[in-house]
């Protein structure tokens, strides 16, 4: 569907002109904002699609408050139920283009698991400070990472399930929530770390490690921040 | 969604397209216009999904020019096919409307 030019700049600095642009709404205006961000930026839209609506519905915010009128006049009395609507226009993205976008969460959350895995191989010994240029990989650091990126994953749906939900029962089940996925995390990978601590599979220098997350970093950058992409739509 | 609510969004999808199929508009202007033909308690939130739908199936197509305020702001016309849609539409609802008075006694 040809339906829109080509986007001349890359999504990280629509998503900063966006983001630029909101800190002019106050009040109703800025709550709407930022329930409708965030409920868009954690949902299974693709961050194309995430971004033009964004920026749709920040056109309509600014002119309304510009105009004096009182935010459910442009949203509705729903924010959610506009959210909803939003999300069953744009329908489902197609399955390439959603495991294109996963890569924005996929490659930031495997740099953070890659710095874990270097940081968790670090231990004294005999009153040294070891491990910290050579690794030592183990299962459980591959499983660990495996299990860091798909924690990045959880959190974000876990967001996107409660953001409107009020009250202090709500807070109290997000918080339950966070906390077990973030405990199931470390007893994870506490107990995988001792489990598996003698079954080293390589050594690795952590230069190559460095080179490793230096790569990754500018191929994320390349094709995420910089680089013109066509609008899906 | 409710039957009642599936047929709202139909015939407000048709009179958005014959408001777009009048010139060149964008989602607030198109909120105003449809206000002043009777629709009073919509909102931009109402029409805005359905602009996405319209869009979705190739009816309608956008210019993106600077806003005075914000970010750069859609501009709305219909496609070929849209004009399609909205002839179909017109059809359909002259053809309802015809059965519902008659069933209501006034036809």
């Amino acid at each position: 569907m040809e339906n829109s030019k080509i986007e001349r700049r890359g999504l990280d600095a629509l998503i900063a002109e966006h983001n630029r642009l909101c800190e002019g709404l106050v009040g109703d205006y800025e709550k709407a904002y930022t329930d409708i961000v965030v409920y868009l930026r954690t949902s299974n839209m693709v961050a194309e699609e995430v971004e033009s609506c964004v920026g749709d519905v920040l056109d309509m915010l600014i002119e309304g408050q510009g105009k004096g009128l009182p935010v459910e006049a442009i949203v509705g009395d729903d924010v959610e139920a506009f959210c909803h609507e939003i999300s069953a226009a744009v329908g489902k993205p197609r399955i390439k283009d959603r495991v294109v976008d996963r890569f924005r969460i996929l490659i930031p959350s495997l740099q953070v698991a890659l710095f874990f895995a270097w940081f968790n191989n670090i231990h004294l010994k005999d009153g040294f400070v070891r491990g910290v240029t050579i690794i030592k990989v183990t299962p459980a650091v591959l499983i660990n990472i495996v299990l860091m990126v798909c924690t990045a994953f959880i959190i974000i749906h876990i967001f996107h399930r409660n953001l409107f939900k009020e009250g202090k029962g709500a807070d109290r089940i997000l918080f339950a929530q966070f906390f077990a996925v973030f405990l199931t995390l470390i007893v994870s990978m506490v107990g995988l770390s001792y489990v598996m601590e003698q079954w080293v599979l390589f050594e690795m220098h952590v230069v190559w490690l460095l080179m490793a997350m230096g790569v990754i970093w500018a191929l994320y950058t390349f094709y995420f921040g910089r680089l013109p992409r066509k609008h899906p739509r | 969604m409710t039957d009642n609510s599936q047929l709202s969004k139909g015939i407000l999808e048709g009179c958005i397209l014959k408001v777009i199929a009048t010139g060149e508009t964008y989602g607030y202007a198109i909120v105003e216009q449809l206000r002043a033909f009777g629709f009073e308690d919509i909102s931009e939130g109402t029409v805005y999904p359905l602009l996405l739908r319209l869009e979705k199936n190739g009816w309608l197509k956008f210019e993106k020019r600077p806003s005075e305020l914000g970010p750069m702001r859609k501009y709305y016309t219909l496609t070929e096919l849209g004009g399609e849609a909205l002839a179909d539409f017109e059809e359909n609802w002259s053809r309802m409307k015809n059965m519902v008075e008659r069933i209501l006694g006034r036809g």
